[in-house]
Order: structure tokens, then C-alpha cells, then sequence
């Protein structure tokens, strides 16, 4: 990595910035499949992840919580962005990690190898943010769960692969498990580990 | 933000007082007690200007929601103008400039000690608990470790042992108050000291509700929508209070009485304990019983 660090920009308020922020992930995970919209508050970063998802990280990350990446983006400069604006140290492996990011490039979701944590400690687990096309073009999945009042229907497209099926085992191992926030462009869907997906069918 | 937002906040502190590391510690542990519902996450509780068990849990929890957008109402036993509403109110003016109300409609965040709004809830609102204890399973248990491993493997008989144990002695459930349930068929959570007549209501609310001991550095959650179950037993189904007489003031026939004495020679009336409900119902013209019989004649 020979180019030079180029910082971009943390929030425009460092306070209130962060508090939109929060309160649009509380928003989306209180109301699972749910479509929220999330302006970055003038984060901006390496142009390989939404400004979005940068914006996330930069609300809730510090030193206290390690992020995963993938291996391609460590070696980005994503890596010295996260480090020079919130100290988050970077997870060796993926069940160390309080915060991940998850995209289709780095093959499928793999989302038992995340910290799930004991039964006894459950809010120990990883939150993922998992990058996504669009909300309308992919597969019709229905949403249940607490925070839906009968059901939620999305169509997320561009998630890893086996993303169904390791949603449905994670959700299976409540109260154990991890949560995880769907991400494309400007709008955000919580799928806590409550959250049950069922296939609805392929979009026409 | 708004300049006129920075004018009001006292300057000489963060906005909503308690600072950013802080608030992020916090607001990671509401999103997993969101995530969990009924479980108790443990979180780094910090001083605050108030003596702990008087509401410090709350107060951080509404610290770390807060932003210049938000009404905020504080109750305390339903009342706004009780001590503790008081100061926790003028506290949230000072420190962060938002405006304040004492009607439940106009409010995105009510923080409550020990009382439900009369009103129905809607999904733009977020209530916060301040809560004492809280482990429902504390006075039966007074080990974390061993109360902590009841609730990993759902082990909630000795619960139901003491609700039992009332009603062999009483021929009911004597608990009026902080009376347990059952969140998401999962986790059996403490509801604060709220009167069981308001138990129903966190049943499938549209809002969220947020819980924070401050004492105890613990925050819990039950999102909206979210299945809420008083714990009972089929022949000795759960019941809520009821009283012989409406509200001496406003008339009302379903909200929780407060019983207050008025002299030294035994008399009492009974009124709203939610003053909020109470004033809106004696501003459409509603009256208590007395007024309406001097009214007839």
C-alpha cells in the first residue's frame, strides 16, 4: 500500500452526528425488515464501502470493539480509515469481532463463524453490517418476529450466499447468535436474531 | 443542528451530559438488549449528578437516545410534577435545550419511574424505565452467577413456585406491583415497580420500551410488537386492579387510582395517578362524581 492515507471525513458534528446514526440503526433493529433511511452526517471514506456503512461503524466503534474484514479489504485503505478515525482495533478472526462487514465478493455469509457467544452472555455476540444492491430486485423474503406486527416483506438483493440458510440456523439458536444490518446506499434493515426469513418466492 | 438548539444546552457541557465514549458504550448495549428481548445486558454504568437508585439508569438510557428533534416528558408514579420529574426534567432542558411537555401525545421520549401512560402509545414514541432491581429472580436467589444461568437455560420454576406459594397462603397472587412476565415465551423479565394494572399494556406495544438500572448496570429492552406475558396459572388466571368508585376529579372509570387523604378525620379520595390523562379528561368537561351530583341538583 504505497498510495498515499487519504482521511475523508468523519462526522460533520461529532455529537449529534452519531446520535442520527443511532438512532436509525435502533430504529431498523427495533423494527426488523423494516426500511430505514440513513444520511451519512458528512462521513465519508474509502469509496469501496457505502459512506453509509462507514458511518455506522463510525457511531458505535471504538477501541473497546474489534471490526472484521474480509481479507481483501484489511489490506484497503479501509483499514488505516477505521483506525484514524474511531481506534477500533481490527478482529483476527471473525468470533473475536464485536462489528463486521459482510459483502457478496468475499463469498458466502458464513455467519456461525461469528461470536455467538453462551447462553449466559448472549449480548457478547458480533453485529454485522451486510452490504446489499438494493432492497427491491432480490429475493422476496418475508420478515417475523418481535418488532413486526404480522409481517415485514423485503427483497434484498446482492447478500452473500447462503444467506437464508445461515439466517435461519442463527435464528435458531436464540438466544445465542448474531445480529445483522442489511446496508445499500442510503437505507438500512435490521435482522436482529430474532428475526425469522422465510422465502416468498423469486421477483418477476 | 439548529443554532438555536446549541443556545438553549448549557455550554458547559456535552450535549445530553454524559460524553461520546460513554454514549457509544450505551448505545451498544441498547441495540443488543433490542436484539434479546428480556435480557439483561450489563453495561458501564457512570456517576451521575443524582444519587444512584434514583433514576441514573433511566437518565443515561434517555442521555444516549437523545437528540434536538425530541420532546422528552419525564413521570414519576405518573405524575409530572413529582421530585423526581422534576429535576430529571430540568436536568434533560439544561444539558441538552430540547423541548419538554407534559402530554403524553406530544412526546417522543417519556421516561417513566413506575407507571405506564394512561394513552396508548404510538410507534414514534420510545419509553424508558427507570428501574430499582433489575432481576426478577433476585429475591429468590441472591447469586448473579446462579441467576444468570437460570435465565441461560430458562429455568424459571422457582417463579412460578412463589407465585404458587401466595396463592396457597392467600388463595391468590399477592404481588401487586413488579409483577413478573414472560417476554417473547423466553425471558422472564422484571417490568419495574409498575402497578400489574399495567402489565397488559407492554403487551404488543407499538413502542419501544427501554430499560436502564443504574445501580444494578443493567439495560433491557422490549421491542415493539413483542409478545408480553404476565406469568399465571390456568386455574388462577392474572387479573389487574379495580376499583368500586371513578375518579373523584375527571370521572375516570379505567385508569389506575392514587389513594389520597384530604384530612385528618379519615377522608379520602381517589384520583388519577396519571395527571397527564386526569387534565385532559377535565379539559373536554369531564367531571368526578361529586361535581356531577351538585351539577343535577
Amino acid at each position: 500500500m504505497n498510495a498515499p492515507f487519504q482521511p475523508g471525513r468523519g462526522f460533520r458534528d461529532p455529537v449529534l452526528g452519531p446520535q442520527v446514526v443511532f438512532r436509525a440503526v435502533l430504529q431498523a433493529m427495533s423494527r426488523p425488515g423494516r426500511p430505514t433511511t440513513l444520511q451519512p452526517q458528512g462521513v465519508s471514506g474509502p469509496s469501496v464501502a457505502p459512506a453509509t456503512a462507514l458511518a455506522i461503524l463510525l457511531a458505535l466503534c471504538d477501541y473497546e470493539t474489534p471490526v472484521w474484514l474480509d481479507e481483501e479489504w484489511r489490506g484497503s485503505a479501509l483499514r488505516p480509515w477505521l483506525a484514524f478515525h474511531c481506534g477500533a482495533p481490527m478482529a483476527r478472526e471473525p468470533n473475536e469481532a464485536a462489528f463486521g462487514i459482510l459483502r457478496a465478493a468475499s463469498g458466502p455469509a458464513g455467519l456461525a463463524r461469528f461470536a455467538q457467544c453462551d447462553a449466559r452472555y448472549p449480548d457478547r455476540s458480533t453485529t454485522l453490517l451486510a452490504l446489499c444492491d438494493d432492497f427491491e430486485s432480490g429475493p422476496r423474503l418475508s420478515v417475523e418476529g418481535p418488532g413486526v406486527q404480522s409481517r415485514e416483506m423485503i427483497a434484498p438483493a446482492g447478500l452473500p450466499e447462503e444467506f437464508l440458510r445461515d439466517a435461519t440456523d442463527n435464528a435458531a439458536l436464540f438466544p445465542r447468535g448474531v445480529d445483522v444490518l442489511l446496508v445499500a446506499h442510503d437505507r438500512i434493515i435490521g435482522l436482529p436474531r430474532t428475526s425469522r426469513l422465510t422465502l416468498a418466492g423469486e421477483n418477476a | 443542528m439548529s443554532a438555536d438548539t446549541a443556545l438553549c444546552a448549557d455550554p458547559n457541557y456535552n450535549f445530553a451530559y454524559i460524553d461520546e465514549q460513554t454514549k457509544r458504550m450505551i448505545r451498544r448495549a441498547l441495540l443488543k438488549a433490542v436484539s434479546i428481548p428480556g435480557y439483561q445486558v450489563p453495561f458501564g454504568s457512570r456517576e451521575m449528578p443524582l444519587a444512584r437508585g434514583w433514576g441514573t439508569g433511566g437518565i443515561q438510557v434517555t442521555a444516549a437516545l437523545i437528540g434536538p428533534l425530541d420532546r422528552l416528558k419525564v413521570i414519576d408514579q405518573g405524575a409530572d410534577d413529582t421530585t423526581n420529574a422534576v429535576a430529571i426534567r430540568s436536568f434533560f432542558s439544561r444539558v441538552t435545550g430540547v423541548e419538554t411537555t407534559q402530554k403524553v401525545a406530544e412526546a417522543t421520549i417519556i421516561q417513566t419511574r413506575h407507571r405506564i401512560p394512561e394513552r396508548p402509545l404510538t410507534e414514534d414514541q420510545i419509553l424508558v424505565y427507570q428501574v430499582p432491581q433489575p432481576e426478577p429472580l433476585r429475591k429468590l436467589e441472591p447469586s448473579e452467577v446462579e441467576t444468570r444461568n437460570m435465565h441461560a437455560w430458562e429455568e424459571y420454576g422457582l417463579m412460578q413456585v412463589r407465585l404458587y406459594e401466595d396463592i396457597a397462603r392467600f388463595g391468590h397472587v399477592a404481588t401487586t406491583y413488579s409483577y413478573p412476565v414472560m417476554v417473547n415465551d423466553r425471558y422472564v423479565a422484571s417490568p419495574t415497580p409498575i402497578p400489574k394494572f399495567d402489565n397488559p399494556k407492554m403487551n404488543m406495544m407499538p413502542a419501544l420500551q427501554l430499560f436502564g438500572a443504574g445501580r444494578e448496570k443493567r439495560i433491557y429492552a422490549i421491542p415493539p410488537y413483542t409478545k408480553v406475558r404476565s406469568l399465571d396459572f390456568d386455574d388462577h388466571p392474572f387479573t389487574v386492579q379495580s376499583w368500586t368508585q371513578p375518579c373523584t376529579l375527571c370521572g375516570a372509570r379505567d385508569s389506575y387510582l392514587d389513594e389520597v387523604i384530604v384530612d385528618d378525620s379519615g377522608g379520602r379520595i381517589f384520583v388519577c395517578s396519571d395527571t397527564d390523562h386526569c387534565e385532559g379528561r377535565r379539559e373536554l368537561g369531564h367531571v368526578g362524581p361529586a361535581e356531577d351530583s351538585e351539577r343535577s341538583t
